[in-house]
C-alpha cells in the first residue's frame, strides 16, 4: 500500500470527517479506546464548514482511511496557538477585516469559529501518557493509559493496570502525591512510547519488570481503519464492504479478568502459539459500523469466518 | 460708476469649519492614532521576533535528532564480520533506539507545528495592520483633498472680499439698505476673518501632510515584515508538514532506513528555514530599535506646526491679501506636484 497521503478534493472532506464521526459515535468506543468526545471534537474541528481553508489539505492516512496525523496535528497546533494567546477578534473586527480583505476576513472568522468550537474541549493527543491510582489498600493499584496515533493503523489506547506486592509504593517512574493524583516520568512515557505496538504477551513481563508490580490486565484498543468509497482500500477488502463506509473498532485483553481466551475478530487470524502469563487469559474482538444497508452481509460474513461480532448501522446524525 | 459691490457669500466648508479648537482636536486625535499604530507595531515586532527565535531553537533540535538517526542507521550500514555480529545481537536496541529518537523528534515537530501555527496567524495580524494603515493612508489623502479645496476657497473669498473693499472705496453703487461705511466695516470684518480661517486651512493641511510622510512609512514598513514572513511561514510549513509525515512513521515502518533518509532530507531543509528565522529576529530588532523611534521622532515634530496660526485681530488687508494670494499660488503647485505621486 501507498505511503503518500490520499488528500481529498475539499467538497468530499466534510461528508468525509462527517461519516467518519458518525461512525465513531454508532460504535460508541468504551474506555478503552481514545476518548470519543474529544476524538469527535477534533474531526469536526477540520471540517470545511466550520474552519474553510485553514487546516487544508485534507489528507487521509494512506493505510488505515483515517485523517493522516499532519491533518489531525494543523488542529491541534492551531488550537494550542490559539490558546498560547492568540488575538481575539471580535464581530465588528471580523466585519472590518472582511471589508478591507475578503479573504484575510475569512481566515481570521475561520480562526474564532475554531476557538468557540474547542473552548476547553480536549482534543486527539499524538502522544500523550496520564496515571492514576485506583487501589491504595490492601495493594497498590494503578491504571497506566498511553493515548497514540499510529501511522498506518489508528488511533490506538493501551491501558495497564498494575498492582504491586505488598508494601510496594510505586516506582520511579511514577508516584502517588500528596493530592492522590499520580506523576509519571519522562521515562515511563519513553517505555510506552518504545511499546507501543510490542505484542501484549511480550509487554507483560516487560512492564512487571520495569515497575516491579504485576500487569493484573493490559488492553489495546484501536480504532481504525474507516473504508469510504474512493478512499483507500486493503487488497483483500470483503465484497460487502466495496462502495460501502465500514469503521472498525478493535480490542486485544491480555488479563485475569479473562477467564476463558476467546478470539473474536474476523478480519484478522488468531495467533498460533502464543504463550499467556500464568493465569491470564487473552480476548480480541472487532466492531464494525457499516452503511446500513451492508450491516446484514458484513454479520453473515464475519459469522462465516468463525466470529459472531457486533454490526452497527452507520447512520447519519441529525 | 456704474460697477456694484459685490460681497461674497459665507462659505461651507468640505473638511468642517476652520476653528482653533478643531486643528487642536485633529492634531490630538492623529498623535493618538499614530501613538496606536507606533505601538502595535512595536508590539507585532517584538512578537516576530519572539515566534522567529522559538521557532528556530525547534528547527535546530529537529536537526539535532535528525543527526542521531542518521548515526544509527550509519551503523546499520557498517560492513566486516564484527560489525555484523554486533548488528545481530543489538537489533531490538537499534529499534528502541530509533523509536526514542523518534519521539523526541515528534514532540519537537509538534512545538515547531504549534509555533508555525502562530506564525502564520500572526502573517494576517501584520496584513490586517498593513490594511489599517493604508485605511489611514487612504483617509489623510481624502481629509488632505477636502482641506486643500477648503482653503482655496477660502482664499478665493479673501481676493473677493478685498476686491469688494477696493469697489466700496472707489464708489461702486450698493446693495439696498446698507450706507458704505457700515458695509466697508463689514466687509472688513468678514475679510479678517476669512484669512485667519484660510490661515487654520493650511495649518492643517501642513499638518495632514507630514504625517503622510511617516503613515505611508509604517504602511510600507508592515506591508514588507508580511510578505517576507509569509513566504518563510509558506516554505517553512512545507518542509515541516514533510518532515512530520516521515516521523510519525519512524519507528513503525518496517522501511526505517528509507524513512531516515528520507527525513535526512527533509531536515536539511529546514536549515534555509532557520537562517530565514535569524534574518527576521534582526529585521524585528532594527525595527524596534531605530526604525519606529525615528518615525516616533518625525511624528512628534508635528506638534509644532499650529504655533503660528495668526489671530484675526491682528491681521490687516495687505496681509489677508498676501495670504490669500499665497494660498492659491501654493494650491496650483500643489496640484502640479501631485501629477506623478504614487500615493495621489
Amino acid at each position: 500500500m501507498s505511503k503518500v497521503p490520499v488528500v481529498l478534493d475539499p467538497a468530499r472532506a466534510g461528508p468525509y470527517l462527517r461519516a467518519l464521526s458518525w461512525g465513531l459515535h454508532a460504535l460508541a468506543p468504551h474506555d478503552d479506546h481514545v476518548p470519543m468526545a474529544a476524538a469527535r471534537r477534533h474531526l469536526a474541528s477540520l471540517d470545511p464548514a466550520l474552519t474553510g481553508e485553514l487546516l487544508g489539505p485534507a489528507e487521509v492516512d494512506p493505510a488505515s482511511g483515517l485523517p493522516a496525523y499532519p491533518w489531525l496535528e494543523r488542529a491541534r497546533a492551531e488550537v494550542a496557538a490559539l490558546r498560547a494567546g492568540g488575538q481575539v477578534h471580535s464581530e465588528a473586527s471580523l466585519e472590518r477585516a472582511r471589508q478591507l480583505d475578503a479573504a484575510l476576513g475569512a481566515r481570521l472568522g475561520w480562526r474564532e469559529a475554531l476557538r468557540n468550537h474547542v473552548r476547553g474541549g480536549a482534543m486527539l493527543s499524538s502522544s500523550a501518557l496520564t496515571a492514576h491510582l485506583v487501589r491504595l489498600e490492601p495493594r497498590r493499584s494503578f491504571r497506566l493509559v498511553y493515548d497514540r496515533l499510529v501511522a498506518g493503523a489508528g488511533w490506538m489506547r493501551l491501558r495497564v493496570d498494575l498492582t504491586g506486592p505488598q508494601g510496594w509504593q510505586g516506582t520511579e517512574l511514577f508516584g502517588l502525591q500528596a493530592d492522590d493524583s499520580v506523576a509519571t516520568t519522562p521515562g515511563l512515557h519513553h517505555l510506552f512510547a518504545r511499546h507501543c505496538l510490542t505484542p501484549l504477551t511480550a509487554l507483560h513481563p516487560q512492564l512487571a519488570q520495569a515497575t516491579g508490580a504485576v500487569p493484573t490486565r493490559i488492553s489495546r484498543g484501536f480504532i481504525g481503519p474507516f473504508w469510504f468509497p474512493g478512499g483507500p482500500m486493503p487488497a483483500e477488502l470483503p465484497d460487502w464492504a466495496r462502495g460501502a463506509l465500514a469503521l472498525h473498532l478493535h480490542l486485544t485483553v491480555l488479563g485475569r479478568d479473562v477467564h476463558h481466551s476467546h478470539h473474536a475478530d474476523p478480519w484478522v487470524p488468531p495467533v498460533v502459539g502464543e504463550r499467556l502469563p500464568s493465569g491470564h487469559g487473552l480476548y480480541r474482538e472487532r466492531r464494525f459500523a457499516v452503511s446500513p444497508a451492508r450491516v446484514g452481509h458484513a454479520a453473515a460474513w464475519s459469522r462465516a469466518r468463525g466470529s459472531d461480532v457486533v454490526v452497527v448501522p452507520l447512520r447519519p446524525l441529525v | 460708476m456704474g460697477d456694484r459691490v459685490h460681497v461674497p457669500a459665507a462659505l461651507s466648508y468640505a473638511a468642517g469649519p476652520p476653528t482653533t479648537r478643531q486643528l487642536q482636536e485633529r492634531r490630538d486625535a492623529l498623535k493618538v492614532s499614530h501613538d496606536a499604530s507606533l505601538e502595535q507595531v512595536s508590539r507585532l515586532a517584538l512578537d516576530q521576533a519572539r515566534l522567529s527565535e522559538g521557532l528556530g531553537e525547534e528547527l535546530a533540535g529537529m536537526q539535532t535528532d535528525g543527526l542521531t538517526l542518521t548515526e544509527l542507521e550509519a551503523r546499520e550500514r557498517e560492513t566486516g564480520i564484527l560489525a555484523a555480529l554486533s548488528r545481530t545481537l543489538n537489533r531490538r536496541r537499534t529499534v528502541l533506539a530509533r523509536r526514542s529518537v523518534g519521539e523526541s523528534l515528534l514532540r519537537r515537530y509538534e512545538a515547531a507545528s504549534q509555533r508555525l501555527r502562530e506564525s502564520s496567524a500572526f502573517c494576517d495580524e501584520l496584513r490586517l495592520c498593513g490594511l489599517d494603515l493604508q485605511a489611514q493612508v487612504d483617509g489623510l489623502h481624502v481629509e488632505l483633498g477636502r482641506v486643500r479645496e477648503d482653503a482655496r476657497a477660502a482664499a478665493g473669498r479673501v481676493v473677493a472680499l478685498d476686491e469688494a473693499m477696493d469697489a466700496i472705496d472707489a464708489g461702486a453703487s450698493l446693495p439696498e439698505g446698507t450706507t458704505r461705511a457700515q458695509l466697508r466695516e463689514r466687509v472688513a470684518f468678514d475679510e479678517r476673518t476669512q484669512a485667519a480661517a484660510l490661515d487654520l486651512l493650511r495649518a492643517r493641511e501642513r499638518l495632514l501632510a507630514q504625517e503622510l510622510g511617516p503613515a505611508r512609512e509604517l504602511r510600507d514598513t508592515v506591508l514588507t515584515l508580511h510578505e517576507e514572513l509569509s513566504r518563510f511561514v509558506l516554505k517553512a510549513t512545507s518542509a515541516v508538514d514533510t518532515s512530520g509525515r516521515q516521523i510519525q512513521a519512524l519507528g513503525m515502518a518496517a522501511d526505517a532506513p528509507t524513512v531516515v533518509a528520507e527525513l535526512h532530507d527533509s531536515l536539511a531543509e529546514l536549515g534555509t528555514a532557520m537562517q530565514a528565522t535569524e534574518r527576521y529576529v534582526r529585521a524585528a530588532q532594527q525595527l524596534v530599535g531605530d526604525t519606529l523611534p525615528r518615525l516616533s521622532a518625525e511624528l512628534e515634530a508635528d506638534q509644532g506646526l499650529i504655533t503660528g496660526v495668526i489671530d484675526a485681530e491682528s491681521l490687516d488687508r495687505a496681509q489677508a491679501r498676501a495670504l490669500a494670494d499665497q494660498a492659491l499660488r501654493q494650491a496650483a503647485e500643489a496640484e502640479v506636484a501631485a501629477i506623478g505621486s504614487p500615493d495621489s
